[in-house]
């Protein structure tokens, strides 16, 4: 008997004693202590990867990275002054307006337009406006656009230079210095050092493309006149790059064609742009909306196209004063019916005499001129012409873009266009100031290849003209049309005009 | 063979044994007996002699925790009765009356309510039934399950609360115990409620509901984790990171050139605290400036940046400086004319040099209301500067400086439980915080869900085969392995509420009394 207590005492001492210590060994471990379970996870082998990779994304399907990618400052972030390389970012924020083409959409202007085109969201939001306000949305336009960050950097680094997606982490590399042009677009890359394409890219917005349409609703609404002119456009632009480089690639340091084959180029990419757009508006509009009875809203974000879209014309020949008698009509309207409008006044009066130097004897633009000349054009001519037109100019385009320009050939190029200017500068106010802005680029190209960097007295006499003509241009401080623009205006111009061309041919 | 036959009668048999053999004293026994008495006398006779001599050990079931050893030698402090005694005089048997009395706890531990929600009857429960004394060195704080799950399986019926909390639930380890973090519960929902979610829960100043996107953080700043990290395959099939401005030296550490693993990526910018418990926040002098300078003006002063403040201090510095620049050279604020005006463009008349004179002379006299002004005409405003990261309260980005709203990072994502990150420092920290590198929404929360801990963290951990290797073991599954509780608010470790201890002498700080529990 007193065995059997003495065993269940011991059974139950050494159950009790079990209890104790495993009490002990589970109570006490300090909350940060070392866990003896997770350091065996930790020495045996995981199965799976910590991460999976990403799917890659098939190359022809380039997405905006944001201008995050580009803004760090060892890479184009930099602290330096303008246009010091790898401060190409801090430019850009600092100096160049398109940072703030997104910003815009929220001034109060935008805000009018959206009340006046009746669109159902604001400017910030509506493809309308993103369509050049805000071209980098990844991925584009689906989804709430608050979400899409890139947004908010309106017009930044990847608007011109492509979507990054592709070529933000080739770029950095040794060998993306030694690709070709072609090479790097197949990663999406747009090179913007070559004149053709850099015209084209700006073009795409400041003259307007398909999808990117100001037209006469938009005027009307409050948005400023597209205005565009490559060559003064680049030198005003804060630049971001190098101008030294522009001008060694056309010629050297020293002697370089760039200006002028600049505005060349430039004056045929936006003229080409703007038939492009043409074509655009003549195929899908309809004679079932006539113009001025528009009647339509823009809420369902897309661009109406109308027939004939009024914003294809020059402003100020209908918006201007209505006194009579009138001069203009005193004037005559040189090769078009009265109450026809001049097409493109702004982008294509000097065409006709790059082509001509440049060994197309007729001007691309004649037949279209001229169809779109008449009051209401015919939309299947017009089609056809802007087609065989746009062909024209694609070929020019590239053929300037292909050759570097002698001095002869500049000088050509400006002597031919200061015969045409007095003409010009008498038919109406925009082709007098794209005769002022050529006449400025081609002189100061040629400067460029004086091989000195003072123009001489004939120079300096001629800038001196150029700047009473841009003075006699310019709008009156109280308004924002050439008010003062008139026949006697007009007459003084062709003086100074006559003035700078007989200063230039006595020079030959 | 003859056999003898014996008739033996009743009586003969009895004869064999002594009549009073039962009666006679047993020598063995009695010795037995008395030696069980006199040792028992001893015993109580040393048990009185100890006892006299204060020697008080022999009575105790074991050895104080460390917190409490102050008082080894006197009992009194804290045992004012004696439960055997005490539940025999209230005829009170059950388990709720102790040696020990609230008041004595109480004492020291002045804050220490059960919980501030619970239902005033509820609060006669002991200290002592939960915190365990006399166990040796024992972490009192580490209460067992069983006292917790006594009304936090029928959290109603025991608070009055706002039904903030998930009233019912068992185990941590099994299955359907531990309900989904608020956190992860709100990640998943559509609806602008989050289920067992009251008005007063944290999580509520943590998020908050956006229409279209569902629950965003509050945290009220713009930051694209999947900019800033470029994964690219490693060997052993690893993934491994960059950071896209590699090479930079920040504050204190450098970013690294070469693709690293997550873990090592993540420190870059994410370092937890002395302890190794949570993470530092994020700042933007340390990790953002580097890359990120808030330069203003480049062309009049280059280099130079705007200080990270408030708005009004950035306007103050602006002004300073444009003021000084001014008075020193009036020429340099005119405005810069283009490269090759166009007409109809450029026609907008600019300041005059008297204009300009006049102009810095009124900034001079009158800096203080310039403010504005020099900010407008001298085109300061660092454009788009503070609308990269930051956004006005609808999360928009702000039209002025004033709208712009100090972002809200929170330190701690889920602050009704204690955590360590050190304790998981074997583990990569994408292995929790998963979908980081493709984030590209500030608001996304890329928080664990409580699947992810029950993997480790449950008494019957996954088996090989699935998704995790062997384990024989699982982590620790206690309530209190990540929750603290009572309400510390009242503590006063510098008043005089320490009598028992008459505190002379440096007193220890108010703030290192460690966490704050819910």
């Amino acid at each position: 008997m007193a065995r059997q207590y003495q065993l269940r005492l011991l059974c139950v001492a050494a159950a009790l004693s079990g209890l104790a210590w495993f009490g002990q060994s589970s109570r006490g471990v300090e909350p940060d202590g070392p866990d003896f379970s997770a350091v065996r996870i930790a020495l045996q082998p995981d199965p799976k990867p910590a991460v999976t990779t990403k799917a890659t994304v098939p190359v022809d399907h380039s997405r905006y990275v944001g201008v995050a990618g580009c803004a760090a400052a060892n890479c184009h972030g930099g602290d330096g002054s303008r246009g010091v390389l790898g401060s190409e970012y801090s430019t850009w924020i600092q100096d160049d307006p398109h940072a703030k083409a997104y910003t815009d959409l929220f001034n109060e202007t935008s805000q009018r337009m959206v009340v006046a085109l009746r669109l159902d969201k604001p400017a910030h939001q509506a493809k309308l406006c993103l369509n050049c306000h805000g071209p980098q949305s990844d991925p584009p336009f689906d989804g709430p656009v608050a979400a899409h960050g890139a947004l908010l950097d309106g017009v930044s680094c990847e608007s011109c230079h492509g979507a990054a997606s592709h070529w933000l982490g080739p770029h950095v590399r040794r060998d993306w210095r030694q690709k070709s042009a072609a090479e790097k677009a197949e990663f999406g890359f747009r090179d913007t050092k070559d004149l053709w394409t850099r015209g084209k890219v700006c073009a795409d917005c400041h003259v307007g493309e398909p999808g990117r349409d100001v037209n006469h609703d938009l005027y009307a609404a409050g948005h400023p006149r597209l205005f565009f002119e490559l060559s003064a456009f680049n030198a005003n632009l804060p630049a971001h790059w190098d101008r030294k480089a522009d001008h060694k690639r056309e010629g050297t340091e020293t002697s370089s064609a760039f200006e002028a084959k600049l505005w060349a180029v430039g004056q045929i990419a936006s003229a080409e742009a703007a038939v492009d757009l043409l074509i655009h508006r003549a195929k899908n509009s309809s004679d079932d909306v006539p113009a001025f009875v528009r009647g339509g809203d823009y809420s369902h974000e897309k661009t109406i196209a109308v027939w004939p879209e009024l914003a294809e014309t020059g402003c100020f020949a209908c918006h201007h004063e209505l006194n009579s008698p009138s001069w203009r009509q005193a004037r005559g309207y040189a090769g078009r019916k009265p109450g026809g409008s001049p097409w493109q006044s702004w982008l294509t009066p000097l065409v006709g005499d790059v082509a001509a130097k440049f060994g197309q004897a007729d001007s691309p633009l004649t037949a279209l001129s001229t169809e779109m000349a008449k009051p209401y054009p015919d939309r299947a001519a017009v089609v056809a012409a802007a087609v065989d037109a746009q062909r024209k100019l694609s070929e020019l385009g590239e053929s300037i873009n292909g050759q570097t320009l002698s001095r002869e050939q500049v000088k050509a190029l400006l002597s031919g266009i200061a015969e045409h200017t007095p003409e010009l500068a008498a038919r109406n106010w925009d082709s007098a100031t794209q005769s002022y802005l050529a006449l400025v680029a081609l002189h100061q190209s040629l400067q460029d290849m004086s091989g000195s960097e003072v123009p001489d007295a004939k120079g300096r006499e001629i800038n001196r003209t150029l700047e009473e003509v841009l003075g006699q241009l310019a709008f009156p401080a109280d308004a924002d049309s050439p008010r003062t623009f008139d026949k006697e205006s007009i007459q003084q111009l062709q003086e100074r005009l006559r003035a700078i061309q007989q200063s230039l041919s006595n020079g030959q | 063979m003859t056999v003898r036959m014996t008739r033996n009668t009743s009586r003969e048999l009895s004869e064999r044994v002594e009549i009073d053999f039962h009666k006679r004293p047993n020598r063995f026994r009695r010795r037995v007996w008395w030696s069980a008495f006199w040792l028992s006398v001893a015993c109580l006779l040393w048990l009185g002699y100890a006892g006299a001599r204060g020697d008080h050990f022999v009575y105790e079931g074991g050895d104080l925790a460390y917190a409490h050893r102050i008082f080894e030698n006197d009992c009194a402090k804290c045992h004012t009765t004696w439960a055997p005694v005490e539940r025999a005089l209230s005829f009170d048997f059950s388990d709720r009356v102790y040696s020990v009395e609230n008041a004595a706890c109480l004492a020291c531990h002045p804050g220490a309510e059960h919980h501030q929600n619970q239902i005033p009857g509820h609060a006669e429960i002991s200290c002592a039934h939960c915190h365990i004394e006399h166990q040796g060195n024992h972490d009192l704080k580490r209460s067992p399950d069983r006292v917790c799950l006594e009304c936090h399986t029928d959290l109603k019926s025991h608070t009055r609360g706002d039904g903030s909390f998930v009233g019912a639930f068992s185990e941590f380890g099994t299955t359907g115990g531990h309900p989904e973090f608020a956190l992860s519960r709100a990640a998943s929902s559509n609806s602008s409620s989050i289920e067992g979610v009251g008005a007063s829960h944290e999580v509520l100043k943590l998020l908050e509901f956006v229409d279209a996107e569902g629950w965003r953080d509050r945290a009220r700043i713009r930051f694209n984790h999947a900019a800033h990290l470029k994964a690219e395959p490693g060997p052993d099939g690893q993934t491994l990171f960059r950071i896209v401005a590699r090479g930079q030296k920040l504050d204190g550490f450098s970013i690294p050139d070469t693709a690293v693993s997550a873990t090592e990526v993540c420190q870059v910018c994410h370092k937890s605290d002395a302890a190794g418990r949570y993470m530092q926040p994020i700042a933007f002098e340390q990790h953002c400036r580097a890359c990120h300078p808030l330069l203003f003006d480049n062309r009049k002063f280059p280099g130079e940046q705007v200080p990270h403040e408030r708005a009004d201090v950035v306007r103050g510095f602006l002004t300073e400086k444009y003021t000084l620049a001014a008075l020193a050279d009036p020429d340099s604020v005119e405005d810069e004319s283009p490269a090759r005006p166009i007409p109809g463009r450029h026609s907008r008349p600019t300041l005059s040099k008297d204009q300009t004179e006049w102009l810095a002379e009124q900034l001079k006299t009158a800096e203080a209301e310039s403010l504005a002004h020099t900010h407008v005409l001298f085109g300061a405003e660092a454009k788009g500067g503070c609308a990269y990261c930051h956004v006005d309260k609808d999360g928009q980005p702000p039209q002025e400086w004033s709208t712009v709203t100090p972002p809200a990072i929170p330190n701690r994502w889920q602050p009704h439980s204690i955590f360590s990150h050190k304790s998981h420092q074997m583990m990569s920290c994408v292995e929790c915080h998963d979908g980081v590198a493709e984030s590209r929404n500030t608001g996304d929360v890329l928080m664990p869900k409580v699947e992810l801990c029950r993997k480790c963290h449950s008494p019957e951990p996954a088996q090989p085969g699935q998704d995790f290797p062997a384990r024989l073991l699982g982590a620790g599954t206690d309530c209190v392995e990540c929750h603290l509780y009572h309400d510390h608010e009242k503590d006063n470790f510098v008043g005089g509420l320490n009598p028992l201890l008459h505190v002379t002498g440096p007193k220890p700080d108010a703030t290192s009394t460690g966490e704050r529990s819910n």
